[in-house]
């Protein structure tokens, strides 16, 4: 499903070159859990924006579904990142000037999605996330953890095969963590693949495999013995 | 575009209004200002044509001083190219009216039933004195305009000039009379007129009185006829007219103040030229036989020059800034745009966003900039010329190429900046997009090597000098708009200084007369001066001058050798010249000039517009007399045109006696006080025509400057009000771009009181900064702005007081420390914890 070699990343901090990710390779099945653990500059958020084609290696090849994607134009990266991925970010990401269902009937409306569908389609989502009641809400007068439910509803209304979840709990308070570590164990539970990205070993931990991360190197790939 | 995003839109403009309207306010001021005044211009011109068609204005005139008979007329009318040719009589004459009040008016003659030509036709009983009025006068040529009443229907009525009556009081119904070559008739005024002939405040020169015309009156052929010497022509019974009024072909469907006119006009003028083997015919066009004419045109012209120079550098400025504003209105959006992309939104479809909103902003505003624009600036101007001017039906339409451009060029300019300012953004991958941006990192600047001065600086003086540098674009743009400002401030105190200045050297520095007065008959040197000490009280006047005193035509070439330009000038011959330089200052930059016995002192505008200098030679017309003069010495002058000269120079270029006409003296202070007794007391003397106090031509004088003062003071508030924008626009940016760093600088204990230091204390280094680049230039601006506005006989003074480059500096700064201070509460406002949160 997803099928990384040789990656490779590296950023330019104030002169002084930064390897972020070095040689990785890394794997992906459908139907996956995968948490991607290592500590703060060890390289998963840059591991995390290549697998979601938000940023591009410097070398290396990367198969998403069957296409290679690395050296796609911007523009079909983009398609590529409506179809296939749904996102969910650690703060959250919604646009402000929308409601919850707006923002969740975002990556339909760029699908061409027809008025009657895609109004259906979101507010499945929402009600899936739980806060079909909060669809006329903007962003702001919802709480930390129904803005990351909306944000996990946005990612599913495409019904996308991959769900990236980058620290999707670490601006939550620990309730609302939980409630959308929940989710997401249900959203796996139906079949999604989910890569989660996290520093967090005990919600790592709860993945199916995990993948340690340190120094831009993949330095331990297990499953999860439970 | 996709329908969220058109929702996200309007959201966007709704939520942003001040950023929206700041936008579409400062496209809007720009158009309306470059549309406008570019406008002016030719909506003069056009103004000024629909008028002359209206009135069906002559294109060429023929005059001879024998007259002109019937059969010329035919054979004008027969030249090719002639569509109409009407023939006129035109005469001089003293108007007496009120209680012993006289002026001095040109009188033409309403249409005339014609004869047919040659003398066998004529039927027996004619009578040589009938000039009546024709029953035929639709679309005769220079009809005039009335403006109350109705036009002569017979030899007793009189249509009479309606400024010269507003300014005499003189109202329908009253009585005057016309007198010449000592016969009179008294005739009743029946309409009050303008007309093309005279679209200009002065009426030209005369035959009569100081030489100058006072105003003019239409009445029937017969009264000009028994008022003139020349008709009948002795023996010769048949009729004489003293001009022809010719329209040419298709000329009325050109703007005549275009070269097309001209070009066609002259085809027919050559043409005419050659019907007349004894050249004796004078075939004049509008131009030249019309001073206001083209006046008019030079002052057109000198608002399309200010229209092409000035709102294009605050249409730059105003350029500037909106790419300011766009660009920071893409990077306040980056998390957006990064968000939308990781949904996988493509950059056209982000890019569209941006360029609906900001090419909205800016056609709107060019809409009604444009709307506005098009009726204010070139109203507001005309006005100001409607004071030398009278154009009646002034047009301001909506011009569509105008605006078409002027918009065109703020939505591109509106539009490429917005492109500049995403393509940056758009290049950038979402990851990175995501993230705040890392503000530029602050470098060790050169000052700092510097160690003596670094070392003094206190610690807020130390970031100041170091984010100067770290921002240099959004600073670079400030002092571009700060400077901006204060040259157009400069600009408009210098233009003030130079209008104001002239009138205060002229009448204190330059001319030192107080009154002068005219005799009808000019005499003998000798017996002028006998005249003036018997006139004038010494207890009321003193220091008399009799001179020569006349308007003629001066020209850079012998007239009939080319249609080169002529000017009227004052010309002034004294055989006292002592008596003389008391009364005028005569100086160059050099020093003094003495009167010189040979050759002759002109004033140094008139030198500027001939392109002549001492040594140089030009023409001077009086009557049909044409003499050479050589210029011996240009001195400092600055309203109309003067030559003056020894009485004997006079003698020897004219090569006829120099007889004086004219008396200049000055006013003892009790003269002074009861300036009217004395003018009065020479008027009753019947030799005496004319009286003038130097206080009213000042007057009048200050009157023409004030119409261009009008005009620098729309440019200039116009100025000011699309800076203030500027101005303010700019520290907003300043601050929304750094409300991160502000707030962190509250979290580590800064005060308001501080936090304004840091900001403000960069913009008032800035201010400074901008001021002094000001002022530069303004001076250039002012230079320019100097050049083509002045008037064809004034010149203007070319410096700037002190105290204007004071002023300038001061109001920018006032502006400046005024924006900072409705400022301060979005400062105020930044909230710690908001700010430094997530960036959404």
């Amino acid at each position: 499903m997803l099928d990384m070699k040789q990656i490779c990343k590296t950023y330019n901090m104030g002169g002084e070159p930064v390897y972020a990710l070095q040689n990785v390779n890394f794997h992906v099945e459908e139907g996956e859990f995968v948490a991607i653990i290592g500590p703060s500059g060890s390289g998963k958020s840059t591991l995390m924006n290549m697998i979601g084609c938000l940023d591009v290696p410097d070398s290396g090849t990367y198969e998403l579904d069957g296409k290679m994607v690395a050296k796609m134009t911007q523009d079909q990266q983009a398609v590529i990142r409506n179809e296939k991925i749904g996102f969910i970010f650690q703060n959250f990401n919604l646009l402000a000037k929308l409601t919850a269902l707006e923002n969740v009937e975002l990556p339909l409306l760029y699908r061409g999605t027809g008025a009657r569908e895609r109004h259906d389609r979101a507010m499945e989502a929402l009600d899936k996330v739980g806060l079909a009641g909060r669809a006329k809400h903007k962003p702001m007068e919802l709480s930390g953890g129904q803005q990351q439910r909306v944000a996990i509803a946005r990612a599913l209304a495409g019904n996308p095969p991959i769900l990236l979840a980058d620290e999707p709990i670490g601006n939550l308070d620990s309730r609302s963590g939980r409630e959308v570590t929940e989710l997401i164990h249900n959203l796996h539970g139906q079949g999604n693949t989910i890569i989660l990205i996290t520093h967090n070993n005990t919600q790592a931990d709860e993945a199916d495999r995990k993948v340690r991360i340190q120094d831009g190197c993949i330095v331990s790939d297990e499953k999860v013995i439970r | 575009m996709k329908k969220a995003l058109w929702k996200n839109l309007i959201r966007e403009i709704r939520n942003s209004r001040t950023r929206y309207l700041s936008i579409l306010g400062i496209a809007m001021i720009g158009v309306a200002f470059f549309a406008g005044i570019r406008a002016t211009g030719p909506d003069m011109k056009r103004s000024g044509d629909a008028y002359f068609d209206r009135t069906s204005m002559f294109d060429l005139l023929v005059a001879s001083d024998e007259g002109l008979i019937a059969e010329d007329i035919e054979a004008i009318r027969s030249a090719s190219g002639v569509v109409r040719a009407e023939p006129g009589l035109i005469q001089d004459a003293l108007l007496d009216y009120g209680q012993d009040q006289s002026a001095v008016v040109k009188l033409y003659s309403m249409p005339i039933e014609e004869e047919a030509p040659g003398l066998s036709e004529r039927p027996a009983t004619f009578q040589q004195s009938d000039y009546g009025i024709s029953g035929e006068t639709s679309g005769w040529l220079n009809t005039p305009h009335v403006v109350s009443g109705r036009l002569p229907a017979d030899d007793q009525e009189c249509a009479l000039d309606l400024d010269f009556a507003k300014e005499q009081s003189i109202g329908i119904g009253d009585e005057i009379a016309v007198s010449n070559y000592g016969s009179s008739r008294r005739l009743v005024i029946c309409g009050l007129i303008q007309s093309p002939l005279y679209i200009y405040i002065d009426r030209g020169s005369s035959t009569l009185g100081s030489g100058e015309n006072d105003g003019f009156a239409y009445v029937s052929g017969n009264v000009v006829q028994a008022l003139g010497p020349r008709l009948p022509f002795g023996a010769d019974l048949e009729r004489r007219y003293s001009v022809a009024y010719i329209m040419v072909e298709n000329a009325a469907g050109l703007n005549a103040f275009l070269p097309e006119y001209e070009s066609a006009v002259h085809v027919v003028k050559d043409r005419l030229k050659q019907l007349d083997p004894e050249e004796d015919w004078y075939v004049l066009d509008r131009k030249e036989a019309n001073t206001g004419y083209s006046g008019y045109q030079d002052d057109t012209n000198r608002i399309e020059a200010i229209g092409t120079v000035f709102p294009l550098i605050f249409f730059l400025v105003a350029v500037l800034v909106t790419l300011a504003t766009m660009t920071r209105m893409v990077e306040e959006q980056r998390t957006q745009i990064g968000v939308l992309k990781a949904l996988g939104y493509k950059s056209t479809d982000i890019t569209r966003q941006f360029l609906i909103y900001a090419a909205s902003a800016s056609m709107l505003g060019s809409l009604f900039g444009a709307m506005l624009g098009f009726k204010l600036f070139p109203s507001v101007i005309f006005d100001a010329y409607g004071s030398i001017y009278s154009i009646p039906d002034f047009q301001t339409p909506f011009s569509w190429p105008l605006a078409l451009i002027a918009g065109a060029a703020a939505v591109a300019s509106v539009v490429f900046g917005t492109m500049a300012a995403c393509g940056k953004e758009l290049l950038t991958v979402p990851a990175e997009l995501m993230r705040p941006k890392a503000p530029p990192m602050g470098k060790r600047i050169l000052m700092e090597r510097i160690t003596p001065v670094w070392k003094r600086f206190s610690f807020i003086q130390k970031v100041t000098a170091r984010n100067i540098f770290r921002y240099k674009k959004r600073f670079l743009m400030s002092i571009v708009g700060v400077a901006a400002s204060c040259g157009l401030l400069l600009t408009g105190f210098g233009v003030r200084d130079s209008i104001f200045s002239i009138m205060d050297i002229e009448f204190t520095e330059l001319l030192h007369y107080d009154m002068q007065c005219n005799f009808e008959e000019s005499m003998p040197p000798q017996a002028l001066q006998a005249a003036a000490d018997s006139l004038l009280d010494p207890l009321l006047a003193v220091n008399p001058l009799a001179c020569y005193y006349g308007n003629l035509d001066s020209q850079s070439e012998v007239s009939k050798a080319s249609g080169s330009f002529k000017r009227a000038v004052t010309v002034i011959a004294a055989n006292d010249p002592q008596g003389l330089e008391r009364l005028f200052t005569l100086r160059s930059k050099a020093g003094s000039i003495p009167l010189p016995e040979e050759g002759a002192v002109i004033s140094q505008k008139l030198a500027e517009l001939m392109d002549a200098g001492p040594g140089d030679r030009f023409y001077l017309t009086k009557g049909k007399k044409e003499a050479e003069v050589r210029i011996e010495a240009v001195m400092e002058n600055y309203l109309g045109h003067y030559v003056l000269m020894d009485a004997r120079y006079y003698q020897q270029i004219f090569q006829e006696e120099c007889r004086f006409n004219h008396l200049l003296f000055q006013l003892t202070p009790a003269g002074k006080a009861d300036q009217a007794a004395v003018a009065a007391s020479l008027l009753a003397d019947e030799r005496i025509n004319m009286v003038k106090a130097a206080s009213a031509i000042k007057e009048t004088m200050g009157n023409t400057m004030d119409s261009l003062l009008v005009v620098i003071i729309v440019l200039i508030l116009a100025s000011a009000a699309l800076l203030f924008v500027i101005m303010y626009n700019l520290t907003n940016i300043n601050i929304e771009e750094r409300r991160r760093e502000l707030a962190t600088l509250r979290v580590l204990g800064f005060t308001d009181g501080e936090l304004y230091q840091y900001v403000y204390r960069e913009n008032n280094l800035l201010t400074l900064l901008g001021i002094a680049a000001g002022l530069v230039i303004g001076l250039f601006m002012h230079r320019m702005v100097i050049v083509t506005c002045e008037i064809d006989n004034i010149k203007f003074v070319r410096q700037i007081q002190g105290l204007s480059y004071l002023y300038s500096g001061l109001l920018t700064m006032a502006f400046s420390l005024v924006v900072n201070r409705i400022t301060r509460f979005q400062i105020r406002r930044i909230n710690m914890v908001e700010s430094l949160k997530s960036i959404e």
